[in-house]
């Protein structure tokens, strides 16, 4: 599903360049549950972003799927994370303004579902996370375990083949991470892929898989 | 879809509520003031214009006087109008105006005096577009005939049909109701509640027809031909008046063609009908207008889009989610037209709630035809629109294709870091509020000035009655009273009089110097006056003596000038000098007396003029008394119940003398209050302005604030550190505006005789108030920047 060969981003400043990663080469497929570790500044949510077309690498090859994403445009390759890719944030990124209903009907807008089948989609999804009687609620009035749910709920509804989650449970407490873990968990065994960057040891125990980051460079592919 | 947008905006916006309401109420004062002026300047641009004929109007004013002393005078005499319509080919017809001032009307034992009473010829209906609504046809054919307005037949007549019934004039005429016209509407000089046939005047005896040496009475309109050249014209009356009149009068007098819809603004004469517009304010407060919708619409535009710049992260995650430039784009245009249109709802209340106010303000009835209320409300719309449009534009395009998604959404900016533009914008804010401040504040100087000013008379304490001594009746009416009123001890001195200072009414006379050669003739201005006239007005004697009861001669033939007349005539030693030229009362008045300080008769527009006060009982206009300060309740009381005695059943009506020479200022007055109301408004607005962009500024800067506070800055450090910056600019906006304030005041000081110099006092006093306010406004934000937590800035890092 996604083959990244040579994968280099870096920034420059001034006349040198800092590198945020170094010619990554990973091959995921489909079904699979990854999880990318490393300290501070290894390159963890870039190599998401990448993954997640939100940025584009220096340097090197990124295929998703049948497509060769480096070669594509702005335009064509935001329709491609549209359709394929949902994000969880670590802050969660729920629009404030819009209730819990409202913020999972969004993406569906956006691809201009129809109204009536919009409804019936985010009622399943209500449903199926258990937060029906939150419906109504704002953003605000939720703690931040339910949040998340509803950030993954939203990054869900539209039914994406991949889900990019950036240090899902770094604000939320032990108890609550471990539930978003079990959602991820049961999310996987339906078939998504999904690839998180974490710190917690304890979360990367759920995945399947292990890749380890350090300095830029990929240390470690378990 | 639309929907969405609009729930989004409206509580985006609500979560923002100080934010929202400023930003709205902002512009909506803004346009609600702009629709205002708008208002104002259509009503005073409409005068006569309902005048199907208006282009082909022309009124013959008068120049009148010896060379290098002419005044003007807006009616021309009886025998002109028929011999223009029937001589001058170019005329198609003529109306001839005569006014009573004060027509006694009766009609079944209720009476008033009306002050809108006219003698017209019959064809004032084919002249002007005056609206006939009943009565027979060519109704002012007859003499004793007469046209109502609609109000007026409701006020003696009621519900009944007028046409036919009779009025009262005068207690001796009979009119007959040949017609009623609609009301004559507020825009016009010419607005007759009753319009009399001008043949009524020939049976009275008072038609003067053939006058041809006299000018003022008549005012006289010409119609012209079609393509008929008023040039043309103009040379053909004054010819005919060189063929009809005297040599003297042909020497006096020159014709002049006033347009009928410049009247309004022309002040040449210097007795005119109707309230005169300027033309001036008419400019300064377009500019005004233009200015501060200025302020407000870049205002609108600078604090929505800095309030977006807080929406990157949004918009971010919008973009994750999905949505394309469409979608933000239009969002962001609904928002900031939602506001924008919030604005234009709420300067529409405004605006109606304001409208009596403006009314009642400016002491008339501003036209408000259903046609300029929507011209001025379709142009609001578009305006909202407009600037609603232009502030949802730009952040909508900057946000539509921004890039850096993944940066924004960790919170460490991809926000431009130029402000250059918000930073001119407000520096421009601040130039023309500046300027509005200084010119509000150089007017209420000035006024000030002439209100506090020696004016050379006193005038506290003076009541002014309306008399008048052209009959011979009202002679003995004014002497009765004058001896009844002189026994009360509250009652200082009193005097009759032709005119006043601050009254309108003028008399001139041509005088020459005794000495002088007898072609040397020069128009000044006279008043007649009764002995206690420099005690009433508390005028002071600087040589000379004043006149006496005992002395005869100084009543027959004696006369008082000012020091103007003095130097005018070259009087090295005036007193038993001889002014040769003033006849009254059948006596020649030449022996001058006494000479008294210079006074302001008319305001400090004009220089004192010179001025010869002469005794003529047959002249008196006004009355004056002065009474004993502190005794005035009892004086007042006294003067109202011998005028009971005098005039049974005439009501007591007066004025006092300070009232009425403060009114020559109450155009000052209101620009300067109007001022002072827009210059607040500049104010406020670029105060929101500035407000805005600190918010914007604290908002990048918050990360530099928190960090600078872990390093230990205290507060007063970080609100100075921001303080500075916005202070350097405003003063760099005062020293912009500066010259063009200092241009305009000069310019508009040019119109007085006496005036003040600005002054550095006003321009420092500008500036400190405005360091002032933008300091407050900008430490509100600043404060509270510098007093958050540090650890919550720096944790979103």
């Amino acid at each position: 599903m996604i083959q990244l060969r040579n994968i280099t981003r870096y920034y420059a400043s001034g006349s040198l360049n800092t590198y945020v990663l170094r010619r990554i080469n990973l091959d995921i497929r489909e079904g699979e549950f990854v999880c990318v570790m490393g300290p501070s500044g290894a390159g963890k949510s870039t190599l998401l972003n990448i993954i997640g077309m939100l940025d584009d690498a220096s340097e090197g090859e990124y295929h998703f799927l049948d497509y060769n994403v480096h070669n594509l445009k702005e335009k064509q390759r935001s329709q491609l994370y549209k359709e394929y890719i949902g994000f969880v944030f670590q802050s969660y990124h729920l629009i404030d303004e819009l209730t819990v209903y409202e913020n999972l009907e969004t993406p569906l807008l956006y691809k201009k579902v129809k109204s009536s089948q919009r409804k019936s989609m985010v009622c399943d999804t209500l449903d199926r996370f258990q937060i029906v009687g939150k419906k109504d609620l704002f953003p605000s009035q939720l703690s931040g375990g339910q949040q998340q749910l509803v950030g993954i709920a939203r990054a869900i509804i539209a039914e994406p083949k991949l889900i990019l989650a950036d240090e899902p449970t770094g604000n939320l407490h032990s108890e609550e991470g471990k539930k978003i873990m079990e959602l991820f968990t049961r999310l996987n065994e339906e078939g998504v892929t999904i690839i998180q960057a974490t710190h917690s040891e304890q979360n990367a125990s759920y995945s399947k898989r292990i890749i380890y980051l350090k300095d830029g460079w990929l240390v470690d592919n378990l | 879809m639309f929907r969405h947008f609009l729930k989004f905006a409206i509580r985006s916006l609500l979560k923002n509520r100080r934010f929202t309401f400023i930003n709205i109420f902002g512009l909506a004062v803004g346009m609600a003031g702009v629709m205002l002026i708008m208002l104002y300047v259509l009503s005073e641009l409409s005068y006569e214009s309902f005048h199907a004929r208006k282009d082909r109007i022309y009124r013959v004013a008068v120049d009148f006087g010896d060379a290098g002393s002419k005044m003007g005078f807006a009616g021309a005499m009886p025998a002109l109008g028929p011999a223009a319509a029937g001589q001058i080919p170019e005329v198609a017809n003529a109306v001839r105006w005569r006014r009573d001032y004060q027509a006694k009307l009766e009609f079944a034992g209720r009476s008033f005096v009306e002050q809108n009473f006219f003698f017209v010829d019959s064809t004032v209906f084919d002249v002007f577009s005056f609206k006939l609504l009943d009565g027979t046809r060519n109704p002012l054919k007859e003499p004793f005939t007469a046209v109502i307005s609609q109000s007026l037949a409701a006020k003696y007549f009621g519900q009944s049909d007028p046409i036919g019934r009779t009025l009262l004039y005068d207690d001796l005429y009979n009119l007959r109701i040949t017609g009623v016209m609609a009301d004559v509407p507020v825009n016009t000089h010419l607005k007759g509640d009753i319009l009399v046939a001008y043949a009524t005047l020939i049976p009275m005896g008072r038609a003067d027809e053939g006058e041809w040496n006299s000018c003022g009475k008549d005012f006289t309109y010409l119609l012209l031909r079609d393509k008929a050249r008023p040039e043309v014209l103009l040379k053909k009356i004054n010819e005919l008046l060189a063929a009809n009149a005297e040599a003297n009068t042909v020497r006096m007098m020159t014709f002049k063609l006033q347009p009928l819809t410049d009247i309004h603004f022309n002040t040449e004469c210097f007795v005119d009908w109707g309230r005169k517009g300027s033309l001036t304010y008419v400019y300064v407060f377009s500019t005004v207008a233009f200015l501060i919708l200025l302020l407000a619409a870049f205002n609108f535009i600078n604090l929505s889009t800095a309030q977006f710049q807080h929406r990157r992260s949004e918009v971010s995650v919008k973009k994750v989610l999905g949505a394309g430039r469409f979608f933000i784009f239009t969002q962001f245009l609904v928002e900031s037209l939602f506001v924008s249109f919030c604005a234009v709802t709420a300067a529409l209340a405004l605006f109606e709630t304001a409208y009596p106010f403006l009314n009642s303000f400016l002491g008339y009835k501003v036209l408000i035809n259903p046609w300029s209320r929507w011209q001025i409300i379709t142009a609001t719309i578009l305006l909202g629109a407009i600037v609603g449009l232009l502030a949802g534009f730009f952040p909508a395009l900057s946000f539509s294709g921004f890039k850096s998604i993944s940066a924004s959404l960790r919170g460490t900016s991809g926000v431009p870091r130029k402000t250059t533009s918000r930073r001119l914008l407000v520096i421009a804010q601040f130039a023309v509020t500046v300027i509005l401040m200084v010119v509000t504040a150089v007017i209420f100087k000035q006024l000030a000035f002439m209100q506090n000013s020696n004016l050379g008379f006193n005038k506290d304490n003076v009541i002014i009655l309306d008399i008048s001594t052209s009959h011979p009746e009202g002679q003995a009416d004014y002497a009765a009273l004058k001896e009844i009123l002189r026994q009360h001890p509250a009652i200082i001195d009193l005097s009759g009089a032709y005119t006043l200072p601050g009254l309108h009414s003028k008399e001139t006379w041509s005088v020459r110097n005794e000495e002088a050669s007898p072609e040397d003739y020069v128009t000044v201005r006279t008043t007649a006056v009764d002995v206690g006239y420099l005690e009433t007005l508390g005028l002071e004697l600087v040589r000379g003596r004043n006149f006496s009861e005992n002395n005869p001669a100084d009543i027959r033939q004696g006369i008082l000038v000012n020091e103007a007349a003095v130097r005018k005539f070259g009087l090295a030693d005036p007193v038993e000098k001889k002014l040769l030229g003033i006849r009254a009362n059948g006596q020649k008045k030449t022996d001058i007396i006494g000479v008294v300080r210079d006074f302001h008769v008319a305001s400090f527009r004009e220089e004192i003029e010179p001025l010869i006060m002469y005794i003529s009982p047959d002249k008196f206009y006004a009355m004056a008394i002065r009474m004993h300060p502190g005794k005035t309740n009892e004086a007042m009381a006294y003067i109202e119940q011998s005028w009971s005695r005098v005039f049974p059943g005439k009501t007591f009506e007066y004025t006092f003398l300070e009232e009425i020479y403060n009114n020559l200022y109450v155009s000052e007055k209101k620009m300067g209050q109007l001022l002072s109301l827009f210059s607040m408004l500049a104010v406020f607005i670029a105060c929101l302005g500035l407000f805005g962009l600190v918010t914007f500024m604290v908002e990048k800067r918050k990360k530099e604030i928190s960090i600078r506070k872990v390093l230990g800055a205290s507060v007063i450090n970080i609100v100075f550190s921001l303080v500075k910056d916005f202070t350097r600019w405003i003063i760099i906006a005062n020293l912009i505006s500066w010259p063009i304030a200092y241009l305009v005041v000069s310019r508009w000081l040019q119109n007085y005789a006496y005036r003040i110099t600005p002054g550095w006092s006003v321009f420092v006093l500008v500036l400190v108030l405005v360091i002032l306010l933008a300091v407050l406004t900008i430490s509100f934000q600043s404060v509270k920047a510098a007093l958050s937590n540090p650890v919550v800035a720096l944790k979103n890092e």
